[in-house]
């Protein structure tokens, strides 16, 4: 788990969204619009949640169905709260350097 | 019909995995947009070239270090289609810009490595006198540059299946890709 890939924006808005609870791919669709307006085509979104469940930061918490919730692992939790932390850095400066015009 | 035909773009592992809930998704798509069509294209290909893979009882991504495999996978599914595509599209603008003007010589015959073939050529078969006056009415030269370009294009299909067939044979043995479909998947235990 720990030579993770740097997330991609898709993969850390599904992060995100599994932070606020197990959901169903059309339900993490729904709620990525819902929070960024981005609507993730059905491609793109799997095949980010197959990187995530790969990578051990999600998991199905069912073994099959059309409508299979995922969830954060514990590793995916972490990994989130470094990469909001990392993003907040990041925004900070951005906001001091703009000001700063 | 179609959606079915596009969670066929996936490869078998991937589809076991994962096609259950895209296809639901699919459905909830109506109708299916050409950014959704473009989006699964995209998907897929990427599927293909991040194959799951069967690891501790839990399918996972590959990693980067097997590159070879991926090529190998991706050769095999995305070159057959390719070399049809081209083909087909070489065919549509060769028929379409002047009916094989690059392969007949000014006395009629196609050129073979710079040679002419009048013989090949049907109304030279038979001369002037002989053609019966029905004959006159059917577009030969059309029908044969038809029929050459159809099977310029059966022949790139058969390569392309026989191509892909081969490289599959030759995939089998490396244990990564058929494996998924032996058994049920076990979730990943955080």
């Amino acid at each position: 788990m720990s030579n993770v890939m740097r997330l991609s924006s898709e993969a850390l808005l599904i992060l995100v969204s599994l932070a606020a609870g197990p959901k169903h791919g059309y339900a993490i669709q729904q709620d990525i619009h819902a929070v960024s307006g981005r609507r993730l085509g059905p491609g793109t979104l799997y095949g980010a949640i197959a990187r995530l469940e790969g990578a051990g930061l999600i998991e199905a918490m069912m073994e099959r169905g059309a409508r299979r919730p995922y969830r954060l692992t514990p590793a995916g939790t972490t990994h989130l709260r470094t990469e909001l932390a990392s993003l907040k850095i990041l925004t900070q400066a951005g906001t001091r350097r703009l000001a700063a015009r | 019909m179609k959606r079915h035909f596009l969670l066929r773009l996936y490869p078998r592992e991937w589809r076991e995995r994962y096609g259950e809930e895209l296809a639901a998704q699919l459905e909830a798509q109506r109708p299916l947009r050409v950014a959704v069509i473009a989006d699964l294209v995209r998907g897929a290909f990427d599927a293909h070239l991040h194959p799951l893979r069967r690891d501790s009882g839990a399918l996972r991504r590959s990693h980067m270090s097997e590159r070879g495999a991926i090529a190998a996978r991706a050769t095999v599914v995305w070159t057959p289609l390719a070399a049809v595509a081209i083909a087909a599209m070489m065919v549509l603008i060769d028929f379409w810009y002047g009916h094989t003007s690059w392969w007949y010589s000014s006395s009629g015959g196609p050129v073979v490595g710079g040679l002419t073939v009048p013989w090949s050529h049907p109304q030279s078969l038979m001369g002037d006198q002989s053609v019966s006056p029905w004959v006159r009415f059917l577009p030969y030269q059309e029908l044969y540059d038809l029929a050459l370009h159809l099977a310029m294009l059966a022949g790139a299909l058969a390569g392309a299946l026989i191509f892909a067939a081969v490289a599959r044979m030759a995939l089998r043995g490396d244990g990564g890709g058929d494996a998924a479909g032996e058994g049920g998947f076990e979730p990943p235990t955080g």
